[in-house]
């Protein structure tokens, strides 16, 4: 994977496997996604991953705060699990974390893959997508 | 029907055209994000035990449904 550098900054880019979200503390639009997407049980297909939410997890439209408050928490504890980037010659690029222990109830927990997006060095890492026990395609 | 860059919104469902990243043609997703030349599209498989997030250009995608129908929901953050 290319590693460039900011003269700037001197801050590596991308970043890589195993480091924490850069700016996790700031990260954009998480509630707007699960309210619109993740969670909503009306959504054409994807309302089955609101029900997976549901019936996995415990987690409905009304716990969203609960969800996006340990989501917000999980990057700043968990590192990354992937980087990839889209075009080798491309600044942005789709970073992967599993928050594990997310649950309403203590018999109905696992872990939730998120995926973020970093336009710029710099910039504040932008929420895509949770997936519960999201697993990628080997 | 191929479609363009300004047909596609957030949420709306597409299909692969072709393979994307060992997600064959046919594979259908959600775009969750909306980027200058690609979309994110979120697909998994039928019984939702594999999911990813993968990109692709527009004409790489067929719109299957618009979402919501009415329109996009209004959703503060």
């Amino acid at each position: 994977m290319r590693i460039s550098y900011l003269a700037s900054e001197a801050v590596p880019w991308p970043p890589r496997k195993g480091e924490l979200l850069p700016r996790h503390d700031e990260p954009v639009g998480i509630e707007k996604k699960l309210r619109g997407y993740c969670l909503a049980l009306d959504h054409k297909d994807g309302g089955s991953k609101a029900n997976g939410f549901l019936t996995m997890l415990g987690i409905d439209l009304t716990a969203i705060g609960y969800l996006d408050r340990h989501i917000r928490i999980g990057i700043t504890d968990n590192p990354i699990s992937e980087v990839r980037q889209k075009k080798a010659e491309a600044f942005d690029c789709a970073v992967y974390i599993r928050i594990p222990g997310i649950g309403r109830y203590s018999h109905r927990s696992a872990w939730v893959l998120t995926v973020w997006q970093l336009d710029t060095p710099g910039s504040q890492p932008r929420f895509i997508t949770a997936i519960p026990r999201g697993r990628k395609k080997r | 029907m191929t479609i363009t860059r300004a047909d596609i919104a957030e949420y709306d469902v597409v299909a692969l055209l072709k393979e994307v990243e060992g997600w064959p043609a046919g594979t259908r997703g959600h775009v969750v994000m909306v980027c200058p030349t690609e979309m994110c599209v979120e697909v998994a498989d039928e019984r939702g035990e594999e999911a990813d997030v993968v990109y692709a250009p527009p004409e790489d995608l067929r719109l299957i449904e618009k979402w919501p129908p009415g329109g996009p929901k209004k959703a503060g953050d």
